[in-house]
């Protein structure tokens, strides 16, 4: 009898427990139907926020009011998560029907099969109306890839209540950040993430690739002159160059950096911190070593469209996609969010801050989506970081770097 | 209870019976969420799977290649040295449970003394390290590491002690006999001691509570110091308690992502890289998946090694019956 | 009276060394709050002030509003899901990790010691390469989409150590006390249920804070399984503040302490238990 009483007691805790789990959640996900004609869900992953994600917003309720029979469900995915989240559901045959994502994304996704080419979707017309170097960024083999929604590109952004002048060359701006310097206060807050220095790598001449996507950074001096210039800017007390972007970003919100070097998206929050009017945007000064202009990387945001969507998804997906890169959705997208449109029709002449980025990214180059840019990034932030702890000459930085980049695409291309 | 030497195994089993019906429930949940990922995992490990892998997954069998190229450090991945991350793995692990062992007993101690005021409140404010989620604890010991406007500097400062310490970048190690530790070495250990001793206190709290305190009056009675009592009363009897939490300690602490990945994040220069960091870089941004198959395994032998070591150092899984 | 004046001297030092503790404790969280209170965003203040110039508790208010900026979920909402899935977690956990551990500690069956470890060795392997094959076989149970699902993931994490921690505080109980209910007439059974796990309570008690604070915080796997905001938790939208760039600190940093807080005070909750559990101990036999 106790026996009993004691297995079922146990039992029904058991059975209690799942019960009250499931009540809460039980939910399924709804059945997603083929055919076109009939309602179609169609669902967007991304990791928009704040003004942005308003914007995408009010593009789902104009355009399912246009289309009653579309229902367009967005999930907003914390950044470091999205990749790893699109690529682990898309493996198993799910996933969203759109993804956006950065441009660096698309050559693993293309080599996984886990994003489909758009081509069939979009003629020559539609493209002409795109910035061309934004269309050939998302081209992978000769197929269109993704739709881009934006460029970005890293600028000089100031304190206007600081400095008066921007400085023209890179021997100006560490004399002007020397004499700024003054308690907690700096003049020049330099991130030195490999993103953020690309473009004084390629101004002193640094290739990352030939044309077979061999690595040759350590080809001529340009990758040399470039980390001894880092070093210096490190070893300047009067200076902080530190990989670092919560300082540096901090820090200018706070008025205590004059200089720093950041992207489109981070305006909105130091015209905010800083009062409007205070926040000037110019293209980095001019590399004294090689006289060439800053020269950074250029990336675009895309859409993309997963593999494992049918056909009828697909084909709605990208005409919510098309409505997202119509002139109108990107005017929004420019002036509530501060996106640097891809669309040329777009008007941007209205904000001068903006336009900074714009003028900048003349000089700048595109950043190659091959899966070989993969290998880049943490060789060429190791040779930075190894040359500023002193742990290793600017040449022998360069030359391991230049190692580790072949190693690791020979090891892609091993298992391709 | 029964003498088991003289009947047979079936035999064994069968009058076990009850037993085992208690391991079920626990066994299945285990086998269902842990033994497809495992054998998968395996699977991968001598293979040459990485992310084009994900969805047609037919990789190449490569046999060991993958053990091969970790042990000899010829893996695709900045600063990855395999001996020094292990080497610098056990250091981290037995430092960090040697602290967390020694603070959280030892104010365990001091909050079951008798007539102690104030007890209840101490405890919990100094259970707050531990239920704060610990990535959140994490960038803000993150922050107080700033070698500028640092916390931790600024209080160096303020006493008059060397400050403006670069301690998560400069990987020029402060103390000269252990050269191979960088001073961020020493702000992820202040970071998960702050984050672990908690739980240790509470362990031991727990197993405090179950001694007599009748013992302690005997042997009071019969003149035995503070001291004495704690070796030959306090020790003894809370050891069965704290062993099995000090092991988990142990495994926890060799795994402890969140502080290495946030705090230091491996640097400078992969000096403060544990195994568990490296095997998700292999895997995110590298996208090794067999390479990281397989160093997961190099792991878990490491870990099964040590434990079976500790296990019968400590016999923790010597029952009391 | 010497006496007396020795012990307060001990109590006295006492006080300090755990004031010491407590501060050491509770020094990094005055970041928290100054950041929660500051309206400037700042991850990094240069300056440490408690009460920053301007400070308010508008963060607070914005976090309660409106938490997950992605979808119209209401906090009531997160929070239930994250109580759901913490307290599924730790009565799971320690449903079945009691048993379990009851066996382990009490008989002597072929298989023991290998079945002990082997709860503890799976913890032992490091899962970075394994999520996609725990998707999938979460997908295949049709539970990957939902809080039952991370219960049953959670549970996993948590078995090794309700197990280990239940056996090892099993093991102080005398067993004399079970044989005594065994003559009396109980079986195995109601031995476990009305002897051991009454006088078990502050293991109990510290195994179910654990289990629950693990269900409480974790948001890797909920960010990898779940695709529906009305499923989603706490932590989950916490960690979704951290942006690529921009991160809005004083949010951040209130919401934090949001969720932090309900641990707090199940710790005050629990801790009558742990303090008071057991008067009349067990001693190990």
């Amino acid at each position: 009898m106790k026996k009993r009483l004691g297995t079922v007691v146990s039992l029904l805790l058991v059975v209690a427990l799942i019960s009250v789990v499931f009540a809460g959640c039980g939910t399924k996900e709804p059945a997603q139907k083929p055919e076109q004609a009939e309602p179609i869900t169609i669902t967007i992953w991304h990791a928009w926020s704040g003004s942005e994600l308003d914007v995408l917003k009010d593009a789902i309720s104009k355009y399912t009011e246009k289309y009653p029979n579309v229902t367009i469900n967005q999930l907003q995915v914390p950044f470091d998560q999205l990749k790893n989240k699109f690529q682990t559901a898309a493996a198993s045959g799910e996933g969203p029907d759109i993804l956006v994502g950065p441009a660096d994304w698309i050559g693993d996704f293309t080599k996984a099969n886990l994003i489909s080419p758009i081509d069939s979707y979009v003629d020559s017309d539609f493209l002409s109306h795109y910035v061309k170097g934004a269309i050939g960024q998302v081209r992978l083999n000769g197929k269109l890839m993704a739709m881009p929604e934006s460029t970005e590109c890293v600028a000089l952004v100031y304190n206007k209540n600081l400095i008066k002048e921007v400085p023209k060359t890179t021997d100006d701006m560490i004399k002007l950040a020397d004499s700024l310097h003054k308690g907690d206060t700096y003049g020049l807050v330099y991130n030195t993430g490999f993103y953020f220095t690309a473009g004084y790598f390629f101004a002193n001449g640094m290739k990352l690739f030939d044309d077979d996507y061999n690595p040759i950074v350590n080809q001529g001096d340009g990758g040399v002159k470039t980390l001894e210039f880092l070093k210096k800017l490190a070893d300047d007390p009067d200076i902080i160059a530190a990989n670092d972007y919560g300082k540096a970003d901090s820090m200018f919100k706070e008025g205590k950096a004059a200089m720093i070097i950041n992207g489109p998206w981070a305006l909105g929050d130091y015209v905010k911190a800083l009062g409007d009017g205070n926040v000037g945007v110019a293209p980095m000064p001019v590399s004294s070593v090689s006289g060439q202009p800053f020269a950074p990387f250029v990336n675009t945001k895309d859409f993309m469209i997963n593999a494992n969507s049918d056909d009828a998804h697909k084909k709605a997906a990208m005409d919510f996609v098309k409505f997202l890169t119509s002139k109108d959705m990107e005017q929004e997208f420019f002036e509530k969010a501060k996106h640097i449109p891809s669309n040329t029709d777009v008007d941007t002449s209205s904000d001068p801050i903006i336009n900074g980025f714009i003028t900048q990214m003349k000089t700048g180059v595109s950043m190659p989506i091959v899966p070989e840019m993969g290998a880049v990034w943490d060789p060429m932030q190791n040779a930075i970081d190894s040359v500023l702890a002193g742990k290793a000459t600017p040449q022998d930085a360069i030359n391991a770097a230049e190692e580790a980049i072949t190693k690791k695409i020979s090891s892609m291309k091993g298992s391709g | 209870m029964v003498n088991y030497s003289d009947i047979d195994l079936w035999e064994k089993v069968r009058r076990n019976k009850l037993a085992y019906k208690y391991i079920l429930p626990a066994a299945i949940v285990m086998a269902i969420v842990t033994a497809y990922p495992i054998i998968y995992e395996i699977w991968m490990a001598f293979t040459n799977f990485t992310i084009v892998n994900l969805k047609n997954p037919y990789p190449a069998f490569v046999g060991l290649k993958n053990f091969i190229d970790i042990f000899k450090n010829n893996v695709p991945l900045e600063n990855f040295n395999f001996w020094r991350t292990l080497g610098f793995n056990l250091i981290w692990t037995f430092t960090n449970v040697f602290f967390h062992v020694l603070i959280g007993l030892s104010l365990a101690v001091a909050l079951n003394t008798p007539k102690l005021a104030m007890k209840k409140v101490y405890r919990s404010l100094l259970i707050i390290p531990w239920a704060v989620p610990s990535y959140i604890s994490a960038l803000i010991w993150k922050n107080m590491f700033d070698t500028q406007f640092g916390a931790v500097n600024l209080l160096l400062a303020k006493l008059g002690l060397p400050h403006n310490i670069a301690w998560l970048t400069n990987p020029n190690a402060p103390i000269k006999f252990l050269s191979i530790l960088p001073y961020a070495f020493y702000a992820d250990l202040i970071t998960n001691v702050w984050l672990g001793f908690p739980f240790m206190m509470v362990v031991a709290l727990g197993a405090l509570q179950s001694v007599p305190k009748e013992l302690y009056e005997a042997a009071r009675i019969d003149g035995a110091t503070e001291r004495q009592q704690f070796f030959s009363i306090t020790l003894p009897l809370i050891r069965f308690a704290m062993t099995p939490a000090i092991m988990l300690g142990l495994i926890w602490t060799f795994n402890q992502f969140n502080v290495i990945y946030l705090v230091s994040g491996g640097g400078p220069l992969g000096e403060t890289e544990i195994l568990v960091t490296q095997a998700y870089k292999l895997v995110n941004p590298a996208g090794l998946f067999g390479v990281a198959s397989a160093f997961g395994l190099i792991v878990f032998l490491i870990l099964l090694f040590i434990t079976l070591v500790t296990n019968r150092i400590s016999k923790a899984t010597e029952s009391a019956v | 009276m010497k006496e007396e004046a020795k012990i307060r001297i001990k109590h006295l030092l006492l006080h300090l060394y755990i004031i010491f503790w407590i501060a050491v404790a509770i020094f990094p969280l005055l970041w928290i709050i100054s950041m929660a209170l500051d309206p400037r965003n700042i991850s990094k203040p240069t300056t440490l002030t408690l009460i920053p110039p301007g400070a308010s508790l508008a963060a607070f208010k914005r976090v309660l509003l409106h938490p997950y900026e992605g979808a119209n979920v209401s906090f009531a909402r997160l929070l239930w899901n994250s109580v759901l899935v913490a307290g599924g977690t730790a009565l799971f956990s320690v449903a079945i990790g009691s048993t379990a551990a009851y066996a382990f500690s009490r008989f002597k069956f072929p298989g023991r010691q290998a079945g002990m470890l082997s709860f503890l060795v799976v913890l032992m392997l490091p899962a970075t390469a394994t999520l996609a094959p725990l998707f999938v076989i979460l997908t295949v149970l049709h539970i990957r989409n939902s809080l039952f699902g991370l219960v049953f993931a959670y549970t996993s994490s948590t078995l090794p150590f309700a197990i280990w921690n239940l056996k090892g505080y099993f093991d102080t109980v005398p067993k004399e006390l079970e044989e005594a209910a065994l003559v009396d007439g109980c079986d195995r059974n109601s031995a476990f249920f009305r002897v051991i796990l009454p006088l078990s309570t502050p293991a109990l008690a510290v195994t179910v804070l654990f289990a629950f604070m693990n269900g409480w915080t974790e948001w890797m796997l909920a960010w990898t399984f779940l695709t529906k905001p009305k499923s989603f938790t706490l932590a989950m939208t916490l960690y979704n503040m951290v942006g690529q760039w921009n991160t809005p600190w004083s949010n951040f940093a209130a919401f934090s302490i949001l969720v932090s807080l309900p641990i707090i005070i199940i710790w005050f909750l629990l801790q009558k238990y742990i303090v008071s559990g057991l008067t009349l101990g067990a001693v190990k036999g």
